[in-house]
């Protein structure tokens, strides 16, 4: 995990369980999700060549992010971080493809230089939705609209405990690695040798941990299932316009630009 | 290596969340077999063991730079094939969700990529009958290398597949494949590295934990399960394919909804450039107003 990751992990809403937007959280959240599936498959649908096409989609996203008052600063953070893969697929187009695209001032761009573009603006606009979205919903909600679409229960119950654990054992290993790296001196000491053996005590620690959740969840009359916070909740009709505008947004600047 | 939404065509994207779905689908039917109520909170709490046992770096040796454990297999050992998927998964979701990792599209093609084959390939394939009862050291290492590497090779090589076929860079598939498969050959010996010596030292302190614990299958029955799997992974490749090379079905229906051809070159204009400014900044002024007429709690 790198450093940026740590910090979107702490900095994330759900975790904090303070929700910027109530607007999110009323909705039903399945909602949500059709919505920003839609988002996604009409962005990842622009063609090859067309950056503006592309680039018009960061309008939703903007629109979330003023609207809700998530804090931009590790978003932006993220955009930095781009995988090594993706910028040497976007780079490679420029050589690749060197077809004369349009002139602009004398100097012709190639079709090369433009699908790279599409690359690296479909890779943020990925990253900026993503984050936006998901500091937005309460992570529960997720969950729970997923198992009301039908994702298996046990899926869904793993993804609840999991966002639950791995705020404390995130913890837990951050101590565990600040108490080896003041032992290192000039790096001796964070070799893979006695790293795994960090990782192995983390890994002991952590199947006791889950003998005494069992047995507290037990005792709290646990038998196999977590119940849903948004069991009641119908889909009604602000879901509805909530899901069919978004979509016809999407279609729209799909259509027009 | 995550594979990333940028890369993706809409249909090679469909059919991978069509493929994981089913595993995810299949994997959760065959855990509630056996009704183990620990196994619940052992899942989760192994999962953010994945997460944090990332957080510890560690310098590779003779390089000088750091890396950390990707723990697919070391997962599938602890849990068998079917609870490690399930996990695998839900740590990718929440990849995807927390730092977007890969993104929402590419969700699946990533579940497949580093869930699907170190669960389903190189744990029972490769690990379990290479390391045998885990008490012999030198087939420990060698189950723990070979699998390792097996797992990322296998992984890498479905990122290029999926990532040729999607056709949004240039790449060829020689180059590419070039590229990947070294690097993920030497990530893959670190990676079996790191594995062998965590399973070593839990071995040696509570060997309860990973010895004894198989009991979902034999042999025989795993080798169908991932000849039908390898079966519905080539058919999902397959039918991307033909759906990536032909402008039809998916990208079809949305190049008619939008009224656009998928090859048509547009949008390089000023107009549209400036349009699509003004739709941005139109959507910025949009959420500041709203923002300013909503109450929220939390953040100020």
């Amino acid at each position: 995990m790198n450093t940026y990751q740590e910090k979107l992990l702490h900095t994330h809403h759900g975790h904090t369980h303070a929700h910027p937007v109530a607007f999110f959280a009323r909705l039903d959240a399945r909602a949500v999700l059709l919505a920003w599936l839609a988002y996604t498959v009409l962005l990842i649908s622009v063609p090859k060549f067309d950056p503006v096409g592309a680039a018009v989609f960061a309008s939703l996203p903007v629109l979330v992010l003023t609207a809700s008052g998530v804090r931009p600063g590790p978003i932006f953070r993220r955009l930095f971080y781009l995988s090594p893969f993706i910028l040497l697929s976007a780079a490679a187009n420029p050589f690749l493809d060197r077809r004369p695209f349009f002139e602009f001032g004398g100097i012709a761009v190639g079709a090369g230089m433009i699908s790279g573009l599409v690359i690296i603006i479909k890779a943020f606009l990925s990253i900026f939705s993503v984050l936006t979205l998901a500091a937005c919903m309460p992570f529960d909600h997720v969950c729970h609209a997923m198992r009301r679409l039908r994702v298996p229960e046990a899926f869904t119950t793993q993804l609840l405990l999991l966002h639950r654990y791995s705020f404390i054992l995130a913890d837990e290993a951050g101590s565990m690695r600040r108490a080896r790296d003041i032992r290192s001196f000039a790096g001796r000491g964070k070799g893979p040798g006695v790293t795994a053996r960090l990782i192995g005590s983390l890994l002991l620690r952590s199947t006791a941990r889950a003998t005494r959740i069992h047995d507290a969840m037990v005792s709290r009359g646990f038998h196999g299932t977590v119940s849903c916070c948004q069991e009641d909740h119908s889909f009604d009709r602000t879901d509805f316009f909530f899901l069919t505008g978004t979509a016809a947004f999407c279609l729209a600047l799909r259509r027009f630009f | 290596m995550h594979m990333s939404d940028a890369l993706l065509s809409p249909s090679v994207g469909g059919a991978f969340w069509a493929v994981s779905g089913g595993l995810v689908i299949w994997s959760a039917k065959k855990i509630r077999e056996d009704a183990d109520t620990f196994k619940t909170p052992l899942m989760a709490v192994t999962g953010a063991f994945i997460f944090a046992a990332q957080m510890i770096n560690f310098t590779i040796p003779g390089t000088g730079s750091s890396g950390h454990i990707g723990g697919g297999l070391l997962l599938a050992v602890i849990l068998g094939p079917y609870r490690a998927f399930l996990t695998l998964a839900s740590v990718l979701t929440v990849q995807c969700l927390f730092f977007a990792d890969g993104g929402l599209l590419a969700l699946g093609c990533n579940m497949f990529n580093l869930a699907f084959f170190p669960a389903f390939i190189a744990y029972p394939l490769l690990f379990k009958p290479l390391a045998g009862d885990m008490q012999n050291k030198a087939r420990l290492a060698a189950a723990s290398f070979i699998a390792a590497d097996a797992g990322l090779l296998l992984g890498a090589f479905a990122v290029v597949l999926q990532t040729v076929f999607s056709g949004m860079t240039d790449l060829p598939f020689r180059t590419f494949a070039l590229f990947m498969i070294p690097v993920h050959f030497l990530i893959g010996i670190v990676e079996g590295l790191v594995v062998f010596s965590v399973l070593s030292f839990v071995n040696r302190l509570q060997p309860s934990l990973i010895a004894g614990r198989s009991g979902q299958g034999g042999a025989g029955l795993k080798n169908v399960i991932a000849s039908f799997l390898i079966a519905a992974a080539v058919t999902g490749g397959i039918v991307s394919w033909f759906a990536s090379k032909r402008p039809d079905g998916l990208e079809w229906s949305i190049g008619k909804a939008s009224g656009k051809s998928g090859f048509e070159r547009k949008g390089s204009s000023a107009r549209g450039i400036a349009g699509s400014v003004a739709v941005i900044a139109l959507a910025g002024g949009i959420g500041y107003i709203i923002r300013r007429r909503t109450r929220t709690h939390g953040h100020s």
